[in-house]
């Protein structure tokens, strides 16, 4: 039986050319774009990949110096001992913000546009929460790494936490077992070796597959709101499609490489002093944690409620109610003023988050009344729901005119 | 412009930004990692205008499927 001869191939931008797999074959494609989708805000991913990579490789660099025997120390030797270690450091901190930030923006503008409906968009959507979760998990856990008096106190308060919460009380064995996850037996190499695994092996990998779930999954469906089924034959100059390569490629390296460059220049500017270490809080320095973690830092002294864990059951609900958006949407319509309840939902989290962090800057850690509580959460759910429906009318009274 | 001058332009302007680099990096690792930050910073920005000067040129050139 003859062998069919195959030749090597140098040309090695042929190797983006489509192949026709035999049948039976499972394809998962990379798509190609319209002319039309080359707008930022369709590139919200992008950003946060490019991210997760610059945190990656920086990370990896960051990791070469840190000893988790000697968590401070070493934090501070990379800052002031390796050459150009501070700007590593600073950069992977800043990065790590602008990741937390940009998964706000994703995931708000996606819940905003409606795009967890669909085919197989609520599963993106559910990928998409989950990552979510496991960013902000990753951002605390990285946090805790530098062992400063803010990581330390956060570590205590997150062991009390699981400690008392419903876990905690119904399950004290396993309340224990998740502490000793976290922190090992306490010692300081322990704890610390407990914390960079996390950080970098469980959550940094589990994040990293769950982007290739997510992002398969956006391969599958193709962006949200972009109409493919167009009646003309001939198709618009902007809706015509660019092949994947080089078209989105190069997309997504010129916005992913403006925003590392723009991120490192902050970094450049502002370069991260550590903050003092565990066991020299000085009189009069008032500790902050950092300010994605300030929202839930707040909630704690709001128990308003009863709840001896402050706001643990609130920020429960934040992302029960995310994970389940998809199927509680029934609206037909797919603008923001077209699901009213929704958007109403969404308005008040984008007002709570940002009143919650503020209030937090301002009283740190004062515990509120139920009577201020009780006026500060209906004052929001009142401007949140208002506004949307008020709104909604107008559009409809302009729509009518 | 043609795109080639750009592309060539930037790359130039790059290279020069390279022996800056290189100056900092060697002779102040730390005193002058700022700076060398900031020409890595804008030596990526740079290759993100190779990156568009690319796709324009191959969007305008109509070699556009479907």
């Amino acid at each position: 039986m003859s062998e069919a001869k195959e030749r090597n191939e140098y040309r090695l931008d042929r190797i983006w050319q489509e192949e026709t797999p035999p049948p039976g074959s499972y394809t998962i494609s990379m798509r190609s774009i319209s002319r039309k989708e080359l707008r930022i805000d369709y590139w919200t991913g992008a950003f946060l990949m490019a991210a997760f990579g610059y945190l990656a490789i920086s990370g990896v660099l960051v990791f070469l110096y840190y000893q988790q025997g000697n968590p401070y120390g070493s934090s501070a030797a990379i800052i002031n001992g390796v050459p150009l270690g501070s700007i590593i450091l600073t950069s992977h901190l800043y990065m790590a913000y602008a990741m937390v930030a940009l998964v706000y923006v994703h995931m708000f503008r996606n819940y905003f546009k409606g795009a967890y409906r669909g085919k197989w968009r609520w599963l993106q959507w559910i990928t998409g929460v989950i990552l979510f979760i496991l960013v902000n998990m990753i951002a605390v856990l990285g946090y805790l790494l530098q062992e400063t008096y803010i990581g330390i106190s956060a570590t205590h308060v997150m062991e009390i936490l699981v400690q008392r919460s419903v876990v905690g009380r119904l399950s004290p064995g396993l309340s224990n077992w998740v502490i000793g996850l976290l922190v090992g037996n306490g010692s300081t190499a322990s704890a610390f070796g407990h914390i960079l695994a996390l950080h970098v092996a469980a959550v940094g990998g589990l994040i990293g597959l769950l982007i290739l779930v997510h992002f398969f999954l956006f391969e599958k469906s193709g962006p949200h709101g972009i109409s493919s089924d167009s009646s003309d034959t001939v198709p618009a100059k902007n809706e015509r499609n660019i092949p994947w390569f080089p078209a989105n490629v190069l997309y997504t390296g010129f916005v992913s490489l403006l925003f590392i460059g723009v991120v490192i220049i902050f970094s450049a500017a502002f370069m991260q002093h550590l903050l003092p270490s565990y066991g020299v809080l000085q009189y009069g320095e008032v500790p902050f944690p950092d300010w994605y973690i300030m929202p839930v830092y707040k909630l704690m002294d709001l128990a308003g409620y009863g709840l001896s864990t402050g706001g643990v059951p609130l920020v429960t609900f934040f992302f029960l109610f995310l994970l389940i958006v998809p199927f509680i949407d029934k609206y037909s319509g797919s603008g923001a003023l077209d699901r009213p309840m929704i958007t109403g939902f969404g308005v008040f989290f984008l007002l709570a988050l940002p009143i919650m962090a503020f209030w937090g800057y301002a009283q740190p850690g004062l515990t509120q009344t139920r009577i201020l509580t009780m006026y500060m959460w209906w004052g929001i759910t009142f401007v949140s729901f208002v506004t949307v429906y008020a709104m909604r009318f107008a559009k409809r009274d302009v729509d009518e005119i | 412009m043609k795109s080639g001058t750009a592309i060539f332009a930037t790359v130039g302007i790059q290279l020069v930004i390279d022996i800056f680099m290189w100056y900092f990096a060697t002779s102040g690792p730390y005193a002058y990692q700022a700076y060398w930050a900031i020409l890595l910073a804008v030596n990526l920005m740079l290759v993100a205008v190779v990156m568009l000067i690319i796709l324009r040129y191959y969007i305008r050139s109509g070699e556009i499927h479907g």
